[in-house]
């Protein structure tokens, strides 16, 4: 990799859980983890640990975020229109 | 716990949950009906993200239609690819470099979602394929 082999292995920049999110949920929390994985990568390229572990904890953070709100909204989705969707289901027969 | 029992749980749950949705978005077309929940960007702000038609082109994608697949997100497949080839490098399938491993590799990726965006909400040709 880069020229930085006296320095630890590079934190995780959960860029994987940032492109998910962003694709399937939350476009503002999944650009904010992409942006701190790039961090990530630069401090760590740089040579500065220290920053890259501090951009990582954020892309985490972001990457949470963006997980807890996806659940939050398919809860408040389901609560709202799941039972009319069960209803639906047990009349309609022929699907 | 143990980290590793408890890395293995977390495993075992997100299978089971991405069998459910696979299974879910195979049987049901988020076209119709409100099953699926919408975009919350789209129906408040009326502009595409980058993730607008992703749940219809997976329901595309799982019945192999591939046309409709690239017609409500173009980038599904590519994002696809890139995290199967990174799950694969990380499983010790196959042996390289992840694609997610490259230094500008997060650069590269806010830029192409960044300019999707901006194109598929063009309503001109011919940028409107774009839109989902």
């Amino acid at each position: 990799m880069e020229n930085n082999s006296n320095l630890p292995p590079k934190p995780n920049n959960y860029l994987v859980l940032a492109i998910l999110s962003t694709i399937f949920c939350c476009l503002a929390t999944g650009i904010a983890s992409i942006i701190y994985a790039s961090k990530v990568n630069e401090a760590y390229a740089r040579g500065d640990y220290e920053e890259a572990v501090k951009a990582s904890k954020n892309a985490k953070m972001w990457v949470l975020i963006g997980a807890g709100l996806s659940a939050l909204i398919w809860i408040i989705y389901i609560a709202i229109f799941g039972f009319a969707f069960l209803g639906a289901m047990s009349n309609a027969g022929s699907y | 716990m143990q980290a590793a029992t408890k890395k293995k749980y977390i495993i075992l749950v997100l299978g089971v949950l991405s069998v459910l949705a696979i299974l879910l978005y195979f049987l049901y077309n988020p076209e119709k009906g409100l099953l699926f929940p919408k975009c919350p960007f789209n129906q408040y702000l009326g502009i595409y993200c980058s993730g607008c038609g992703s749940q219809r082109a997976i329901h595309d994608l799982l019945h192999l239609r591939i046309k409709d697949v690239l017609s409500h997100n173009l980038l599904l497949i590519p994002a696809l690819i890139v995290i199967l080839q990174h799950l694969a490098v990380t499983l010790d399938f196959y042996k390289g470099k992840s694609f997610l491993a490259y230094r500008y590799a997060p650069m590269t990726i806010l830029l192409v979602i960044v300019v999707f965006m901006v194109l598929r909400n063009l309503k001109m040709y011919p940028f409107d394929f774009l839109a989902p």
